[in-house]
């Protein structure tokens, strides 16, 4: 089969990569439904705890609740990102395109990841620390 | 990419777009209960501003594309993994409706709070400490 000069199926920007992506779509994808739906049922019911500062920082010094929220990014950003590039592979077609914008993806979903991590772990809980180690105010 | 509209296409596209808009606001939330970290007044201040009234419309739009978007990824786990593929028309509208259930009991709850019907008291109190 000969296109114009592209030697394989690569080359035209059809990759044998997808696998993996289609089935951690999927996968994340019914993991995220539970894990949404805890998280709307504690964090945004505000008119029972009135999302006061205090209910949501006790909350989150807890640490299973950190491990919680901390897969909640992994897999939301894993799950948003790797759709946004399986929406770009279907405009994008040259290879070194898609591999600048899966760069682009990943480090934005990294990036993203981090800044999320700061916020989850600056919230500390008080009795392990001891009074002098509040949450500054 | 012009193709006829029917049914499933429609549904595609909107998977998509829904899709898109969620990621904007993940980023969005990301960034705002990062404030979370900074302090209680801070983070009081953010969340006085977004609990005003005209975010009660961007908050139920909210609501309405996350629940398209998992009603549809749950109909199309349905057909990749467990099969149902024939009944698809069917499982979509089903999941529809479900998702039409499930964004009432939610518009309802944010209709609650945001327009006064229900008492928040442990926020009243923090805001009165504060």
């Amino acid at each position: 089969m000969n296109g114009t000069g592209a030697a394989n199926m690569r080359d035209r920007g059809v990759g044998s990569g997808g696998l993996l992506a289609w089935f951690f779509q999927r996968l994340t994808g019914i993991v995220l439904v539970p894990i949404l739906l805890v998280h709307l049922l504690t964090m945004h019911r505000y008119h029972e705890h009135g999302l006061a500062w205090e209910d949501v920082t006790r909350l989150m010094a807890n640490p299973y609740w950190k491990v919680l929220e901390i897969t909640f990014l992994v897999l939301a950003l894993y799950h948003a990102l790797n759709g946004l590039y399986g929406v770009i592979q279907d405009y994008v077609k040259h290879p070194a395109w898609r591999l600048a914008i899966f760069s682009a993806c990943a480090l934005a979903g990294l990036t993203l990841l981090a800044f999320g991590l700061v916020t989850v772990f600056s919230i500390q809980n008080p009795d392990l620390i001891g009074a002098a180690g509040a949450v500054a105010r | 990419m012009m193709y006829r509209w029917h049914a499933g296409y429609v549904a595609w596209l909107l998977n998509r777009i829904t899709g898109i808009l969620i990621t904007l606001y993940l980023v969005l939330h990301i960034w705002v209960v990062h404030h979370l970290a900074h302090g209680p007044r801070e983070y009081k201040q953010v969340m006085d501003f977004l609990g005003s009234k005209v975010f009660m419309f961007f908050e139920l739009g909210l609501i309405g594309v996350v629940l398209y978007h998992m009603m549809n990824g749950i109909r199309i786990v349905l057909a990749d993994f467990a099969g149902v593929v024939k009944p698809q028309k069917t499982v979509f509208w089903a999941a529809m409706g479900l998702g039409v259930i499930l964004y009432l009991l939610c518009a309802w709850e944010l209709a609650g709070l945001f327009l006064g019907l229900t008492r928040a008291p442990a926020h009243a109190a923090l805001t009165r400490a504060l």
